[in-house]
């Protein structure tokens, strides 16, 4: 349905993004602040100029029509709602906009806040609402001028938990219903793996991975993706069903994706590279994943032959659900979960040095570029 | 009633708005020093007294019997005619100047605030001037009609109106405007749905004050009465009757009062929306919200307005 190449930016920043989205489909952009996305859908829009580029609507090219005449509609994260208008007229400039008479376009309106659970609220002006509905309200706006592609900038970002989960389940609801094209960006895992048939995961202006959101949260290729996934990302070199990973071997430093670090950053202070063991039999450069509740963390070092052991700085400990993360720098940054006991046993404070350790069962590893 | 004194009163008027906002509110239970309190007295004497003479001074009997509302009628509907000119002309100029960019924008910038800084007599010579027939010095009356006398009107009344509106207009988000047009809204529409409703408070405000400025302008055609430019009197004839002196008082106290009541009225828009309180506003995106009042405060417009001293002394 969409077939584009967006290019746009200002140096050093260049956003240059292909983009497939098929009728019905829901393509979530992931990556890092600053990294486009917002940028991506304005230039889809039409609302920043492009350097370039096309964005073609079921075969017509419309890269060179003003915003109103691409059928597109955004809500995002600011609802923008016309502040002098209630909330029911906010709805109704769509279709009025499109040549419905008053009446027609305020009962498509009132139809919409309804299905949105906001009928009681059709008369509230924009500052009367609060911000879950204002953002409710917007989504609404969108729809209601039926467009062929919707987008969605952030459109849960920093809602109140109460009105989140009401929030999250009506923008779930209408996007599985909403037959025309439409781009998420998010920052929530939970909204990129459950509303999102596909995933761009992109980083500095370009698409770095794009999969299925199971694909991606399996085999995540940047730090933010692994982020989001749950996942410790690092980047190795194998030769079989040995990986050697950190110091300064072929493939580059560490990175992680629990750090904030990227991978393939510089996170080699030991310049010891660590020889892991994993499960895939490889060759070439590989990146390795495994979950932060898979790593065990000791003072001193394990008896036994352990596999994928290496010995780290703790850089910070923080709260993590009911476990405690804990960031480990050195020749792997990763994090490591433990229950709170096993911390207390432990007795860790930043800048102790600790064995971590990692079974190779909880380890995968795939090829990277 | 003068340029002078409305943005002396905007300025003091500014400060008491704010000082709810910062939420302070216990600003004299902390004490005032007297070296702040004893001058900031002094000052609001030097403004107060001189008002206040006016009315104990006014020969109140004799007025009763002059023609007060004849006087008034000539000033008030010329003011009014004018305000109703710069409108229609000044919001656009607004429009222009706040959302595209182009060369010279300083010069016209300059150019359209230079009445607020013209000595008050100025626009009744120059304006009248260029528009008579003749257009010349030699031979054509200097004396304006009433048509030349709203057209003086306007040429002073008419930064007020840019002024405020360009700031409305810059403090509003540009992105209610794109969201407008991405919902099938066309440049008019935007314009007439989004675009004037969010300025709608700096429109009206830059109205009032255009009306106040514009009727000021009577005072001082007034003022000049007596005192012929290049022999010919410089009062246009509609003014004439109001010249007696009954009338002229009188017309002096509705200048001050209407020029007081405008700016105390105007205190809360012109500085914001007044309603609000307590809204989270962020998220509403109004004009008038938090965010769109910094960056009112920081918009290019606000230096186009002259530091009032500066014109302080300039008035008779």
């Amino acid at each position: 349905m969409i077939d584009a190449r967006l290019v746009a930016g200002h140096p050093p920043f260049r956003l240059d993004l292909r983009l497939h989205v098929a009728a019905g489909e829901v393509v979530a952009l992931l990556g890092p602040a600053g990294c486009g996305k917002t940028t991506a859908l304005r230039v889809l829009a039409g609302l920043t100029p492009s350097l370039g580029g096309y964005v073609l609507l079921d075969g017509a090219a419309v890269h060179a029509r003003a915003p109103r005449r691409r059928s597109v509609a955004m809500a995002g994260r600011d609802p923008l709602l016309f502040p002098h208008l209630t909330a029911l007229d906010n709805v109704a400039f769509g279709p009025r906009c499109q040549g419905e008479s008053p009446e027609q376009a305020r009962l498509a309106a009132s139809a919409w806040l309804e299905r949105m659970d906001l009928a009681a609220r059709a008369g509230a002006l924009p500052r009367e609402l609060s911000p879950g509905e204002a953002r409710r309200v917007a989504l609404a706006r969108a729809l209601a001028a039926r467009p062929r592609i919707l987008l969605l900038d952030e459109p849960l970002a920093a809602l109140d938990p109460g009105e989140l989960a009401p929030a999250r389940t009506l923008l779930h609801r209408h996007l599985s219903g909403f037959t025309g094209a439409c781009l998420l960006v998010t920052g929530d895992p939970l909204d990129a793996m459950v509303a999102a048939d596909r995933l761009l995961v992109m980083d500095d202006g370009v698409v770095v991975q794009e999969g299925a959101p199971a694909e991606v949260a399996r085999r995540p290729r940047t730090g933010h993706a692994a982020r989001l996934a749950g996942l410790n990302l690092c980047r190795g070199h194998a030769a079989g069903r040995s990986v050697s990973v950190g110091g300064g071997t072929e493939g580059g430093g560490t990175g992680s994706g629990l750090d904030g670090g990227t991978v393939g950053g510089t996170g080699a202070v030991g310049g010891r590279a660590v020889t892991f063991t994993v499960r895939e039999a490889l060759r070439g450069p590989v990146f390795v994943a495994f979950p932060p509740s898979a790593v065990t963390l000791s003072r001193a070092m394990p008896g036994g032959t352990p596999h994928n052991l290496w010995r780290g700085g703790v850089e910070g400990i923080e709260g993590h659900g009911d476990r405690v993360r804990v960031r480990l720098g050195g020749p792997i940054a990763a994090a490591a979960d433990l229950i709170p006991a096993t911390l207390a046993d432990l007795g860790l404070t930043p800048g102790d040095q600790v064995w971590a350790c990692v079974p190779a069962a909880e380890t995968h590893a795939y090829p990277a570029p | 009633m003068k340029a002078s004194s409305t943005l002396t009163v905007i300025t003091v008027l500014k400060g008491r708005r704010r000082r709810p906002e910062r939420g302070s509110g216990h600003g004299v239970a902390h004490g005032v020093p007297a070296a702040l309190l004893v001058p900031a007295a002094v000052a609001l004497a030097l403004v107060a007294l001189p008002l206040a003479g006016t009315l104990a001074r006014a020969p109140w009997p004799s007025l009763a019997g002059a023609d007060v509302l004849g006087a008034l009628r000539f000033p008030l509907v010329t003011s009014a005619l004018a305000t109703l000119a710069c409108l229609p002309l000044g919001v656009p100029l607004a429009w222009v100047l706040a959302r595209t960019r182009m060369r010279g924008e300083r010069v016209v910038r300059a150019l359209v605030t230079a009445p607020v800084v013209l000595p008050p007599a100025a626009a009744l010579v120059a304006v009248p001037l260029v528009a008579s027939p003749g257009g010349g010095w030699a031979g054509a009356s200097l004396r304006p009609g009433t048509a030349g006398f709203v057209l003086a009107q306007v040429f002073v009344g008419l930064p007020f109106v840019v002024i405020g509106v360009e700031r409305a207009l810059r403090a509003g988000d540009p992105r209610l405007e794109e969201t407008a047009a991405l919902l099938g809204a066309s440049r008019w529409t935007v314009f007439r749905r989004v675009t004037l409703p969010s300025a709608a408070p700096g429109i009206a405000a830059g109205a009032v004050l255009c009306w106040a400025r514009a009727l000021g302008e009577s005072g001082a055609a007034l003022a000049l009465a007596g005192n012929p430019v290049w022999g010919t009197p410089i009062a246009p004839p509609g003014l004439s009757p109001a010249l007696g002196s009954p009338a002229a008082v009188a017309l002096s106290l509705a200048l001050v009062t209407v020029s007081v009541a405008v700016l105390a009225g105007l205190r809360g828009h012109w500085m914001g929306t007044p309603g609000g309180v307590g809204v989270p506003r962020a998220w509403v995106g109004a004009p008038g919200g938090g965010t769109a009042a910094g960056a009112r405060r920081g918009a290019p417009g606000g230096q186009a307005v002259p530091d009032p001293p500066a014109r302080a002394e300039a008035g008779p």
